[in-house]
């Protein structure tokens, strides 16, 4: 269980998060959203222990801000939104990175290459990768890091930080039913997405942040509305439903329409 | 023989081509120790050596005193300064994350030599004279631009890389300020010193030195490796390195303070020689890739050997007079990091 409370966190002087609140269980996907800006990647990075913050926030009961970096190593992955790469590994060395004495030694970094698509791509320069090829070897990494979803210290956490932005439909797929098959053999994740649609297919619970503050968290159904995501992202969207793919979100472009 | 390996075996491929690299290298210093011995002024060869050896009859006293007091131990200070500044170089290059990062760089080169050259020029006012006193001073300045370094780029526990590099130029700057005052006061002896020293030489190479650069060089070399996990993690970022569970901050500590116990050391005894720092690890990047547990242990010995191969050909070239041997690693590594700049130039515009 992820528990935050009252999530505030100063950067340069400026308040980017203003007491948040948040709840993820495992055994499901829970998707963070809002717009550009909205605080989504800062309030990943204070729940992996990256920046001074103030609240309070436990992972399996364990507070964060002073959990010993291995503990939070054997317990949560982070996938961030940007990463480079600072000499030419191969692809299996960038995913072999990932195996540490703690966690890890779980899941063979072969297996878990042919998992994100990329078996055969082991002796290959990372940097001769393309942009969505290198996203899933760092997908990749991270499942290495954690093995199997559930260890000894309880469920295991996958923090993805716009784990689908760079791939393309297939593997957009691809990815996220890796993450809700983590979710559904007893895992945790905990995953930015900007797709609203993928966002309703495969997360139960949602946040949705908009300035810095939480907007909303509950249930596809209860957060996912036409009223509060319009609102939250300035711009009309209606909800649809597709008789086999269930429901679709769709930007009404009145204002592209109206200039005309 | 060839080796043949299983196709998409590339792992296994790369470990074996770092495991034969050791070898390899080992082969090449031992090479590189034998020309040493056998090379010098004095004209003893290695041949009579061995002959000596061989036939039971021992050595003449010339001889003896040509190998044991004079090559032997200035092949160890060789190969102690050559593996400390190979190491020190393969260890700040993973602490920066950048090939061209050097102990040069980031000013702990720098303190070292205004340690030595305050001690070479004012030396001389001190109501006592000892042979220790550059050695001592240039440890001195090593250590005290990191602690000044480390006062400087660490805030709230966390070190900024970033001011580390930039406060490592503006120590460089400042020793190099310095220096120039003192070469007006100096003396023309002095002078001659001055430029020897800044040249790094190691003619001077005796027991004494060997023995003081051991403590302080050879831990660095052993325990270096150890860290060569952490370091491939910081190529992620140290964020990431943190996220997969490794002391970051202990890292960069450690590191730093392997550089500056090495570095310290090798300007102590041998005084300022460039480029083996940027040019062994960049080698052996090119040849077993970037695998920091097999770079810092490679770069140990490839640089013990360059080293030592460098001194015996500043000693052949314009024999029976030495060329600095500073002179000889500038001319072979000056272009070579040239070339990485001119390879890394698409890199740094994206
Ligand atoms: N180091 C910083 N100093 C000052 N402000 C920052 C800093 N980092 C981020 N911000 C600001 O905090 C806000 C939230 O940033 P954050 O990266 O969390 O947004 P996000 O929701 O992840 O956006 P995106 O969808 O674009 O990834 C932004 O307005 C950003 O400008
Ligand atoms: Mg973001």
């Amino acid at each position: 269980m992820l528990v935050a409370e009252g999530i505030t966190v100063s950067l340069s002087g400026r308040r980017v998060l203003e007491g948040v609140d948040l709840t993820a269980r495992p055994g499901e996907v829970t998707a963070i959203v809002g717009p550009n800006g909205s605080g989504k990647t800062t309030l990943l990075k204070a729940l992996s222990g990256d920046l001074p913050m103030s609240g309070a926030a436990t992972l399996n009961g364990i507070a964060i801000a002073s959990a010993p970096v291995w503990q939070m190593a054997a317990l949560r992955a982070v996938l961030a939104q940007q990463i480079t790469v600072s000499f030419p590994f191969t692809v299996l060395e960038v995913v072999r990175l990932g195996l540490t004495a703690s966690a890890g030694r779980e899941t063979d970094p072969r297996q878990a290459l042919a998992r994100v698509g990329l078996a055969g791509y082991e002796a290959r320069p990372y940097p001769h990768l393309s942009g969505g090829e290198q996203a899933r070897v760092h997908l990749a990494r991270v499942l290495v890091q954690l093995g199997a979803p559930v260890g000894p210290g309880g469920p295991r956490w996958l923090f993805l930080d716009e784990p689908v932005a760079a791939l393309d439909i297939g593997h957009q797929l691809q990815v996220m039913q890796l993450a809700h098959d983590f979710a559904r053999a007893g895992g945790g994740v905990l995953a930015v997405m900007h797709d609203l649609n993928l966002t309703a297919r495969f997360a139960r619970s949602v946040a949705l942040l908009a300035g810095g503050r939480l907007v909303a968290q509950g249930g596809v159904d209860a957060v996912l509305r036409d009223d509060t995501l319009s609102a939250a992202y300035r711009c009309p969207i209606r909800l649809n439903c597709a008789p086999e793919s269930g429901r679709w979100y769709l930007p009404q472009m009145a204002g592209a329409l109206d200039a005309h | 023989m060839t080796v043949t390996l299983a196709a998409g075996q590339p792992e296994v491929d790369r470990r074996a081509r770092g495991a034969r690299a050791t070898w390899a290298l080992l082969v090449l210093l031992g090479f590189a120790a034998l020309a040493a011995l056998g090379s010098g002024a004095s004209g003893v060869s290695l041949g009579a050596v061995l002959l000596g050896i061989w036939s039971g009859e021992g050595l003449d006293a010339r001889t003896q005193l040509v190998l044991f007091e004079i090559r032997l131990p200035r092949l160890a200070v060789g190969m102690l300064v050559g593996a400390a500044l190979a190491v020190s170089g393969a260890l700040m290059q993973g602490l920066f994350r950048n090939p061209l990062a050097d102990p040069g760089l980031v000013g702990v080169g720098a303190g070292s030599g205004l340690g030595a050259v305050v001690a070479i020029v004012l030396g001389g006012l001190l109501p006592f004279q000892t042979p220790w006193l550059v050695p001592v001073a240039a440890f001195a300045g090593g250590w005290c631009a990191t602690l000044i370094l480390y006062r400087v780029a660490t805030r709230q526990g966390r070190t900024s890389v970033a001011m580390l590099l930039l406060a490592g130029i503006a120590l460089a700057a400042l020793a190099g300020a310095i220096t120039g005052i003192l070469i007006y006061l100096a003396d023309d002896n002095e002078l001659r010193d001055l430029t020897f020293w800044s040249m790094g030489s190691l003619a001077g190479s005796n027991w004494d030195k060997a023995v003081l650069g051991l403590p302080f060089i050879l831990p660095v070399l052993l325990f270096a490796p150890l860290l060569g996990g952490g370091l491939n993690a910081l190529s992620l970022g140290e964020a990431a390195a943190r996220h997969i569970g490794h002391p970051v901050e202990r890292i960069k500590l450690l590191s730093v303070l392997g550089v500056a116990a090495a570095v310290g050391a090798a300007t102590a005894i041998a005084g300022g020689i460039g480029f083996v720092g940027i040019v062994v690890p960049h080698l052996l990047r090119l040849a077993t890739g970037t695998d920091h547990t097999r770079l810092l242990p490679n770069a140990a010995i490839l640089g013990a050997a360059l080293l030592v191969g460098a001194d015996t050909l500043a000693r052949l070239v314009v024999a029976p007079a030495e060329l600095p041997i500073g002179i000889i690693t500038a001319i072979l590594g000056a272009p070579v990091f040239l070339w990485i700049l001119l390879r890394q130039a698409p890199l740094a515009e994206a």
